[in-house]
């Protein structure tokens, strides 16, 4: 019977693809389930929100009433200075800032303003933040004699979700151009390798490679900032300081591509690899929900992840203009990262020239 | 030696001329490769000379692929030295192996760039080898013989010194294989050196000037034609003779 032989067939092709079988049923879909553990609750219960005590007559005590009433649904940490929260507030390393004001434990004193700022820009943080105020203000005046009215404001102008995602989808096609077209087009040019490695060398042929692409990255960059003009989403993807998190973020990116192509011996095993990758850097790179969100331990995923920093350097830039000088440590990180990822490559490509 | 028929009056620009005297040989002093369990390369010695056509023959899996890798620097030996001089050498592999997304002639400008290649000779190479009637064809999209041709034009179009062919005349039809070993023959009169690798040695026996015959990673004969004493017709059988006779005395010792 002719089924019986051609499902024969698919039995014995499966014993010769084992590995790559290995890898699409059991690897991908157990790292997809377990992956699941990352978003456990859809409220960002541990955000991290800067409490500022600014003004020495504010005691101990009244600083953890404050603190504690944050605590159900974020993560305070004490600052001293608004300043620097507030700039802890536009890169992303806190999503609101609310200051402890003087008085708050005194009988004497029948109401006191409390004060949580939000970034307009930061769109995803605004409803949470909104409970957020209801809960503290609840919470304190459960807890004291003095009526407390906690009020949110939000700096600058409040930014539609539409605007807010367009550099988050560049940044998904950069990961995308990385992962998944530049080692396919490697792989369309393999046969070529050998002819190239002889008339030039392997790093040269690789390297073209990365910087043509980089290089292309431009022509997206156009499209979504003229789309975004047209728009009218008030978005600068041409800030230098974006531009630079965008490159950056592609050559580390198509280093590790590159690595696991040539790692794999351009094999389907490498293919399966980087779109596991892809997807890890897709889902951990803070790209719409920023790190305090899903869970504990996602945030402390994300927080690891220098393509998170690239992340907020491009919202920082795009979003509110703010000059990449301001990003200048995170950006030297992200560089450090795309010259580290040329470590496996090089590697990589030892093992490949040996191997062939 | 047989096959020197003069390089002009086909109407096509001259080879350029190299003076052999002028290009070191290339030598190989007990080379060995190993591939995991498996010991390609056992430990083999052999000289190209310059302006020679030079056949590596042997059956499938004899290790010549893996010999003429080595020589071009594509396989790291894991003992023996290789010295190859500081000339420019050129191949084809047994795939084809130029850019299947670009025209004929965007592939020999983009690997003539590479290696800065005469464009007068490009030209010639084009016209010898019958590449100008697909000159603005997609190579992907040529035929298996026109494929290869490509290659061969890719290796020649810098005029290399030493010239390392992987079975050449695969998939090519009869008249193009014998216009391809006259060209050959042509080159290696101009003073360059031809290395082949081959399983079917009756196709170059009238052109070739050295032979090494390599079975299970070792050289199994090593010899300038002049010195065996067999016409050309019988070349293939001689190697075939030496071959089985090997493969007898291995499996007696087996």
């Amino acid at each position: 019977m002719s089924l019986r032989t051609i499902l024969r067939k698919e039995l014995l092709w499966s014993r010769h693809r084992a590995l790559a079988l290995l890898f699409v049923l059991v690897l991908l879909p157990a790292a997809f389930a377990g992956a699941s553990v990352f978003f456990q609750s859809t409220l960002p219960k541990d955000a991290p929100v800067a409490v500022v005590v600014e003004d020495d007559a504010v005691s101990g005590a009244e600083y953890d009433v404050v603190a504690a009433s944050f605590r159900l649904f974020s993560k305070p940490v004490r600052y001293d200075s608004e300043a620097r929260a507030l700039r802890d507030l536009e890169r992303e390393t806190v999503y609101a800032v609310v200051s402890v004001p003087p008085d708050l434990g005194d009988p004497a004193v029948d109401r006191v303003n409390m004060t949580v700022t939000i970034d307009g820009d930061m769109t995803p943080y605004r409803e949470p933040s909104g409970a957020l105020v209801s809960v503290v203000s609840a919470t304190m005046n459960r807890q004291l004699d003095t009526r407390v009215v906690v009020d949110r404001e939000v700096r600058g102008e409040e930014r539609k979700l539409a605007s807010y995602l367009l550099p988050s989808f560049l940044q998904i096609l950069v990961f995308t151009f990385a992962f998944a077209y530049l080692p396919y087009n490697l792989a369309s040019e393999e046969a070529v390798l050998d002819r190239l490695r002889v008339e030039t060398s392997l790093d040269a042929v690789v390297a073209g490679k990365l910087l043509f692409f980089t290089g292309l990255l431009a022509v997206p960059l156009l499209v979504f900032h003229g789309l975004g003009l047209g728009l009218g989403y008030g978005v600068n993807l041409l800030a230098p300081g974006a531009i630079l998190a965008y490159g950056l973020t592609f050559l580390a990116c198509g280093a590790i591509a590159t690595a696991v192509t040539f790692a794999s011996g351009f094999g389907t095993t490498g293919r399966l690899l980087n779109v596991l990758v892809l997807f890890a850097f897709l889902g951990f790179s803070g790209l719409v929900y920023p790190a305090g969100f899903f869970s504990p331990l996602r945030r402390g995923v994300v927080r690891l992840m220098p393509t998170h920093y690239a992340m907020v350097v491009v919202r920082g830039t795009t979003l509110r203009d703010l000059p990449p000088a301001e990003f200048g440590t995170w950006l030297g990180g992200v560089a450090l990262f795309a010259l580290a990822a040329l470590v496996p490559l090089k590697l990589a490509m030892i093992a490949y020239e040996r191997g062939t | 030696m047989a096959g020197r028929e003069a390089t002009d009056g086909d109407g096509l620009p001259d080879i350029p001329r190299l003076d052999p005297g002028a290009v070191a040989p290339i030598r190989v002093e007990g080379l060995r490769k190993r591939y995991g369990n498996v010991l390609a390369l056992a430990g083999v010695d052999l000289t190209v000379e310059p302006g020679a056509f030079h056949c590596l023959v042997g059956p499938n899996g004899s290790g010549k692929t893996t010999l003429l890798r080595t020589l071009l620097g594509l396989v790291e030996p894991s003992a023996g030295e290789v010295s190859v001089p500081d000339a420019r050498l050129g191949t084809a592999f047994q795939r084809p192996s130029h850019y299947d997304q670009l025209t004929v002639a965007d592939n020999l400008d983009v690997f003539g760039a590479l290696a800065d290649a005469d464009a007068a000779w490009a030209e010639t190479v084009l016209a010898r080898l019958g590449l100008d009637v697909v000159r603005d064809r997609i190579a992907g999209e040529l035929s298996g013989g026109y494929s290869r041709k490509l290659d061969l034009a890719l290796a020649l179009q810098k005029a290399p010194a030493y010239l390392l062919l992987d079975e050449p005349l695969g998939e090519l039809d009869d008249v193009t294989k014998l216009r391809l070993l006259e060209f050959l023959g042509a080159y290696r009169d101009a003073g360059h050196g031809v290395v082949i690798s081959t399983h079917n040695l009756g196709q170059f026996a009238s052109y070739v000037d050295h032979l090494t015959i390599v079975h299970d990673g070792a050289v199994l004969l090593d010899t300038p034609r002049e010195s065996l004493d067999v016409p050309d017709g019988e070349l293939q059988e001689l190697y075939v003779e030496r071959i089985l006779s090997a493969a007898s005395e291995s499996d007696g010792e087996g």
